[in-house]
C-alpha cells in the first residue's frame, strides 16, 4: 500500500476545563491595573526612582546615626533623631513624595479612565460584581502605591533591626516593625481612596489629575496657613497628608510638627475622608453596573 | 432553545420600557435577529437577560434564570457592546487574555484563546497594538474577538457593522454568519439595518415600544407563501382580475400588479384567465414582500 500524506483538520475545541469562581476575580482585576501601571512609563518609574533612593539613603543614614557619638550628643539635648525615627523622616520626605506621583498619576486614572473608555460594558457583562470591580481596582492600587509607602518603611524598619548591636537590642526593635506597618497602611489608604473617588465622580484623568495636584499643592497649604494664622489648628484636619505624618509622629515619637491636633484626631478625620472616598467609589461603580450597559 | 420569555416586563417608575413580553427564541435556528426602532426596548432586553437589571416575569436564558444564575448566564455568554469599550493602554491579545480570564479562563488558557480570537477576527497581524490606535473597522473586530474569547455559548451582538465601510461590512457579517458552524455558539443580533439580519439570521425578533410585535422566521415575517403570487401584464391589469374572480381565485390589484392567491400554487388556472380576458402575461412568481416593508407594517400595528 502507498504512503499517503494526510492533513486533519483538527478543527477548534472549547474549552472545557474548570473556570476560576467569580469571588477570586478581583485578583485578576487588581493585577491587571499594577501590570499596566508598570507597563506606564515615568508615572511609574520615577516614583520607583524615588523610593529605591530614600530606601537607600535612609539606610545609610540609619546606620550612620547608630554610632555612639550621636547617642552622646543627643542626651546633650541636640535634634538628633534616633536611628529608627529616620523611618518616619524618609517616609515624610521620600516614599510620600513617591506616592503622590503615583496617587496622580494611577489612582487618578484607574476608574475615570474605564468610565472615559466605556470599560464598564467590558466587566459587567462578564461574570463580575460591582463588588468584585471596585475591590480589584483597589487592591491593585494599594499594591503600586504601597510598594513606596508600605513595603519602603517596612524595609526600613527591618534594615534597622538588623542594624542592631546585639540580640537584645534586635528584640527592644522588634516593634518598629509593625509600626512602620501602620503607618505604610495608613498612608496608602490616603493615597488610593480619595484620588481615585475624585477620578470617579468626575469621570475624566485630567480634571481629576489637576484637582488632586491643586489640592495637594495650594488647598493643603492654604489649611495649614489658615490654622497657623487663625490659631485654629484643627483646620490642619484637612490635609490628609498632614493627618498621616500626626499619626506618624505619635507613632515614632518624633515631636513636632505644628499644627498638631493629635493622633487620634488626625486618624478619625482620615477615617471620614477614605470612608467618603469608597462610598463615593462604590456609588459611582455600582451605578455604572447597571446603567452603562447598552446603545440606542 | 436559546430564550425564553414570558410576561416579561420592566418600568422605569412611570415609564414602561418592555411589556408582556412573550416567547420562545431559537427554536428554528441558532441566529436570531433583534429588531427595532431606537427606544424599542432591546438594550433594555440585553441588560435584563445578562441579570444587570430586575424584571418581571420569567425569563430563561440558555435555561438559567437572570434573577438567581446572573453570573451563570454570564459566563455563558458574550456581549458585543455597540458603544466603544477597551481598556487604556492594553493590547488587543493583552486585553481578550484578560477578558477570558475574567470570565473564569486560567491565565494560559485565557492567552492562548485570545490568540485564536483574534486569529478568527482576522487582526492577527495586529494583536500587539494597542486597541486605541485601533481604526473603527478593528476596533469592532476586537469587540467581536473578546466577546467570543471565553467560549461563550450564546452571543449578543449590539450593532456589529456600525462605522465598518461595505467590505468590512461584509467581512462581519461573513464572519458572524459563520460563528454558529464555527464555533457552536448561538447568536443574538441586536441592529436596526435591517439587510444584515436578512444576510445573517434565520429567526428574528421585532420590538416595538416595549411590545415583542413578532418572533419566528424572516420568511414568515415577510409572509413568504408557495401559495400567493404576484401577476404583471401588458395591459388589462382590471380584465384579468375580473377573469380571475369568475374563475374564483382571491385576487387583489397592488399598484400596477395583481396579488394572488393560488392553493396548491398551480398556475394553469392564471394563464386559462389571461387566455379568456385576451391580456398578455409579463410577470407570474411566488410574492416575496422585502423584510423592510412587513417590518414597517409590525412596528405600525
Amino acid at each position: 500500500m502507498t504512503p499517503r500524506a494526510e492533513i486533519h483538520d483538527l478543527g477548534y475545541e472549547p474549552y472545557r476545563g474548570a473556570r476560576t469562581p467569580p469571588a477570586r476575580r478581583f485578583l485578576t482585576v487588581a493585577r491587571n491595573v499594577f501590570a499596566v501601571a508598570w507597563g506606564s512609563r515615568w508615572g511609574v518609574k520615577l516614583p520607583f526612582i524615588i523610593s529605591v533612593s530614600t530606601f537607600v539613603g535612609a539606610s545609610v543614614v540609619m546606620y550612620v546615626a547608630r554610632n555612639r557619638l550621636f547617642d552622646m550628643v543627643r542626651e546633650r539635648g541636640a535634634p538628633i533623631p534616633r536611628a529608627e525615627q529616620i523611618i518616619f523622616f524618609a517616609f515624610t520626605y521620600g516614599f510620600e513624595l513617591a506616592a503622590y506621583v503615583l496617587a496622580a498619576v494611577v489612582a487618578c486614572a484607574a476608574v475615570a479612565n474605564d468610565l472615559r473608555l466605556g470599560a464598564f460594558q467590558f466587566y459587567f457583562s462578564r461574570p463580575l460584581r460591582a463588588r468584585d470591580y471596585l475591590a480589584g481596582k483597589l487592591l491593585g492600587l494599594a499594591l503600586v502605591i504601597g510598594v513606596p509607602l508600605f513595603t519602603g518603611p517596612v524595609l526600613l524598619a527591618v534594615v534597622r533591626v538588623c542594624f542592631a548591636e546585639d540580640a537584645a537590642q534586635a528584640v527592644s526593635l522588634l516593634p518598629v516593625i509593625p509600626r512602620a506597618a501602620l503607618l505604610g497602611l495608613l498612608g496608602t489608604a490616603a493615597f488610593v481612596l480619595p484620588p481615585a473617588a475624585l477620578g470617579a465622580l468626575l469621570g475624566r484623568r485630567q480634571p481629576a489629575q489637576a484637582l488632586f495636584v491643586v489640592y495637594f499643592v495650594v488647598l493643603t497649604n492654604a489649611a495649614l496657613a489658615m490654622a497657623a494664622v487663625l490659631k485654629v489648628p484643627e483646620l490642619s484636619l484637612l490635609d490628609v497628608g498632614h493627618d498621616v505624618q500626626v499619626v506618624g509622629r505619635a507613632l515614632f515619637g518624633v515631636g513636632g510638627g505644628w499644627p498638631n491636633v493629635g493622633p487620634w484626631p488626625a486618624a478619625a478625620a482620615l477615617a471620614v475622608v477614605c470612608a467618603l472616598s469608597l462610598a463615593a467609589l462604590w456609588w459611582r461603580v455600582a451605578k455604572a453596573e447597571t446603567s452603562e450597559l447598552g446603545g440606542s | 432553545m436559546l430564550l425564553e420569555l414570558t410576561d416579561v416586563a420592566k418600568r422605569y417608575g412611570q415609564v414602561t420600557a418592555l411589556r408582556g413580553l412573550s416567547g420562545q427564541i431559537g427554536v428554528a435556528g441558532r441566529r436570531i435577529g433583534l429588531l427595532g426602532p431606537n427606544g424599542a426596548g432591546k438594550s433594555t432586553l440585553l441588560k435584563l437577560l445578562l441579570g444587570l437589571t430586575p424584571f418581571e416575569g420569567e425569563a430563561r436564558v440558555l435555561g438559567l434564570d437572570p434573577r438567581r444564575d446572573a453570573l451563570a448566564i454570564r459566563d455563558r455568554v458574550g456581549y458585543m457592546p455597540e458603544m466603544e469599550s477597551y481598556l487604556a493602554g492594553m493590547t488587543a491579545v493583552q486585553l481578550c487574555a484578560y477578558a477570558g480570564e475574567l470570565s473564569g479562563l486560567p491565565r494560559a488558557a485565557a492567552m492562548e484563546r485570545a490568540h485564536a480570537a483574534l486569529y478568527l477576527c482576522g487582526l492577527e497581524d495586529k494583536r500587539y497594538l494597542k486597541v486605541e490606535t485601533y481604526s473603527t473597522g478593528m476596533k469592532q473586530r476586537v469587540k467581536l474577538a473578546q466577546a467570543v474569547v471565553h467560549d461563550p455559548e450564546l452571543l449578543f451582538l449590539d450593532e456589529p457593522t456600525n462605522g465598518l465601510d461595505p467590505a468590512g461590512r461584509e467581512e462581519m457579517l461573513a464572519l458572524i454568519a459563520d460563528l454558529p458552524a464555527r464555533r457552536g455558539v448561538g447568536v443574538i443580533l441586536s441592529s436596526h439595518l435591517l439587510p444584515d439580519v436578512e444576510r445573517v439570521c434565520d429567526e428574528v425578533m421585532v420590538l416595538a415600544a416595549g411590545r415583542l410585535e413578532f418572533t419566528g422566521t424572516i420568511g414568515a415575517l415577510r409572509g413568504d407563501s408557495e401559495e400567493r403570487f404576484a401577476v404583471r401584464v401588458k395591459d388589462g391589469l382590471d380584465k384579468l382580475a375580473g377573469a380571475l374572480a369568475a374563475a374564483g381565485l382571491d385576487a387583489r390589484r397592488d399598484g400596477e400588479e395583481l396579488s394572488l392567491l393560488l392553493p396548491g400554487g398551480d398556475t394553469d388556472a392564471v394563464f386559462a384567465a389571461a387566455r379568456a380576458a385576451g391580456v398578455q402575461i409579463r410577470h407570474l412568481a411566488p410574492l416575496k414582500r422585502s423584510l423592510e416593508a412587513a417590518f414597517l407594517e409590525k412596528v405600525k400595528a
